[in-house]
């Protein structure tokens, strides 16, 4: 009974010491704006900004890969939140995107946008799509998805 | 040497970890949405698997069967793949989607190396070769599911459902393989 429980707390003692020497040795030094950046953006995981998802996002304008006003979904809102956070003045912000428009002629209602679509913001109606411009963040993700480039 | 080969070939195929044996079912259906994640899920398996099953082997016959106090496997080696796990998520910070690895797979590997009575090299090469059969089940999968997510599936299967029906046609056609190996 003595051996079992001096053996598996030997153990779990060791195990434990070398956890706790490899957690300070390759202790990763992560910045703490990357995680306030990350709480204003909107969250949608979109992809407009061309990186993988709002943390990618966050992390990359921590680093200053890329511009404050990198969010599409965001606009001018949250970019003015980033460049508090990262004190950075507020970039010429690019012209404002506009809602996409939907060519009827072209449009197969296919549905394809409105599965792209992260803000509920298309809804194919009567074959057509149709876009709800209060929904709209203008990310642009139906304008890449429709396979007839009838968004635009 | 055939003796491995015959180890290598069973764990990969004949007794396949998800397909044959049904362990490791949690990552096989919560990593296997994208390819991506699930080739750093496959190489962090076969990476935990492989060094578990070598640390398992000591701390078996050196530890526990000279004291006999065999009893305690269950305990000591969920001890020791967890600490192993930790070891990996601190070393490689890349796999930080919450590596799953403490799973029933694992711990599986080191019960069947103990159980077989392997020795040291046939388990590290079980290990090894049990985690590269729970990879191409997961990778095979993974690009199933890709193509489903752009398929038309009824919408009551979308989404796990018909992942299930498919790991059941794909644990079928992995029972093609049974009997190869005795």
């Amino acid at each position: 009974m003595i051996v079992e429980l001096i053996l598996m707390g030997l153990l779990g003692l060791i195990f434990g010491l070398i956890l706790a020497y490899l957690s300070q040795k390759f202790k990763v030094r992560k910045d703490p704006k990357v995680e306030e950046v990350r709480a204003v953006l909107p969250g949608a995981n979109c992809g407009a900004c061309g990186m993988a998802g709002c943390d990618a996002f966050a992390e990359a304008v921590v680093a200053g890969k890329v511009p404050v006003d990198g969010c599409v979904p965001g606009q001018k809102a949250v970019a003015e939140k980033i460049a508090n956070i990262l004190g950075k003045p507020v970039e010429t912000l690019k012209a404002e995107k506009k809602v996409p428009e939907v060519d009827k002629e072209k449009c197969i209602g296919c549905k394809a946008c409105e599965k792209a679509c992260k803000f509920d913001a298309i809804h194919v109606v009567g074959k057509k799509a149709s876009i709800n411009s209060s929904k709209c963040k203008k990310c642009l993700a139906c304008v890449k998805t429709c396979p007839v480039k009838a968004i635009h | 040497m055939e003796n491995l080969l015959a180890l290598i070939i069973g764990a990969v195929f004949v007794n396949n970890f998800i397909l044959t044996r049904f362990l490791g079912l949690c990552p096989f259906f919560g990593v296997s949405k994208k390819t991506s994640s699930a080739i750093g899920m496959g190489f962090a398996v076969v990476f935990v698997m492989g060094i578990s099953s070598a640390v398992t082997w000591f701390i078996n016959y050196l530890i526990l069967v000279p004291f006999k106090i065999e009893y305690l496997q269950i305990v000591s080696f969920i001890l020791t793949i967890a600490f192993l796990v930790q070891v990996v998520e601190i070393i490689l910070k890349r796999f930080n989607e919450t590596l799953i690895t403490t799973n029933c797979a694992i711990l599986g590997v080191a019960f069947i190396n103990v159980q077989n009575n392997y020795s040291f090299i046939a388990a590290l090469v079980f290990g090894i070769s049990a985690g590269i059969g729970f990879t191409l089940a997961l990778i095979l999968m993974s690009g199933i599911r890709e193509r489903l997510e752009l398929a038309k599936v009824p919408d009551i299967f979308k989404g796990l459902p018909i992942a299930f029906i498919v790991a059941a046609i794909m644990s079928m056609a992995f029972l093609a393989f049974s009997g190869m190996i005795k």
